[in-house]
């Protein structure tokens, strides 16, 4: 059975880590962006806007950091597919989801429309350009019925990833689906908006092995 | 008091199970952060993870009248940044 001094002991630990756990660890914080493509919007439902479909799209994913790059056992893989979701069928899904935060399927969404997919392996990491993985000239606009081309129907990417870093010897895996509009904010005038050209899949592995990750355009000084 | 210390025991495994439970799921962002309150709905989706925090971009609908969606989004608990910290 316990003895008293070891109890104690234990109890101190405990009461300790409770007390100093750090505050990033403690809970995940959810915050909304107003700058940077970011910021709150707004509604306007059903809203006609057929200038705001890119005839293509680009799309740009990039495994920024990642401590190891240029270990030869470093790898990357990534399988991701482009969608887009017609506004009511969105609005009926978020509908159906419970309060509060969700990470539902891309299967979801029903009525979403296929634009392009895509599984790749990299193991050559060494560069940033290596690390960057681009698709050009996926059809969107002919591919959406004029009906639903509205301004608030949602660009979707579905994503899977394994990233193996041999400087860190670790494995980090992350799955999910990334939601926009199918515009953006003009860069010089935020309350403009244009058709949106690329989207953006960001990766990262941090030091201590966890990952960032991210659909907002990279900065040009990255 | 011996039933007390096995007691005390539990307690502090189970506390250590919850924190490891809850720090493993804080670890990753909900994709979708959607619901409503007395100024309105919202939808905000993620747009990006990093450093223990998820960053939203959202829309709100129903808007009570002569409130926006920075109320909604504060009432809900959000914190409204310029862009994120890292």
């Amino acid at each position: 059975m316990i003895r008293g001094v070891p109890a104690i002991v234990f109890l101190y630990v405990c009461v300790g880590f409770v007390l100093f756990l750090p505050p990033a660890m403690a809970v995940s914080s959810v915050a909304v962006q107003t700058g940077n493509g970011g910021g709150f919007k707004v509604r306007e439902p059903n809203l006609y806007a057929p200038n705001l479909y890119a005839d293509n799209l680009g799309f740009i994913a990039t495994l920024e950091k990642l401590p190891g790059a240029t270990k030869k056992r470093s790898s990357w893989e990534l399988s991701y597919q482009l969608f887009f979701i017609p506004e009511d069928k969105y609005y009926e899904a978020i509908r159906r989801l419970p309060r509060g935060g969700s990470n539902p399927p891309a299967e979801y969404f029903e009525g979403r429309i296929l634009l392009a997919e895509g599984h790749k392996k990299k193991t050559s990491l060494g560069t940033l350009q290596e690390r960057t993985i681009t698709l050009a000239g996926v059809a969107f606009k002919q591919k959406v019925p004029d009906a639903q081309r509205t301004k608030f129907a949602v660009l979707m990417t579905s994503y899977s990833v394994k990233i193996f870093d041999a400087e860190l010897n670790t494995t980090v895996y992350q799955s999910g689906i990334f939601l926009t509009n199918p515009y953006e904010s003009h860069p010089q005038d935020q309350d403009q908006a244009i058709a949106r050209k690329t989207l953006y899949l960001n990766f990262g592995v941090n030091p201590n092995g966890t990952l960032n990750y991210s659909q907002l355009a990279r900065k040009i000084s990255d | 008091m011996k039933i007390l210390k096995r007691r005390v025991l539990l307690l502090c495994i189970g506390a250590i199970l919850t924190l490891g439970l809850s720090h493993a799921v804080a670890q990753s962002c909900a994709d979708i952060e959607a619901g409503g309150n007395v100024y309105g709905d919202f939808d905000c989706r993620l747009t990006s993870s990093c450093a223990g925090y998820c960053y939203y971009s959202c829309s709100c609908s129903n808007l009570l009248y002569g409130y926006s969606c920075k109320n909604v989004l504060q009432e809900s608990g959000f914190e409204l940044v310029s862009a994120p910290q890292c």
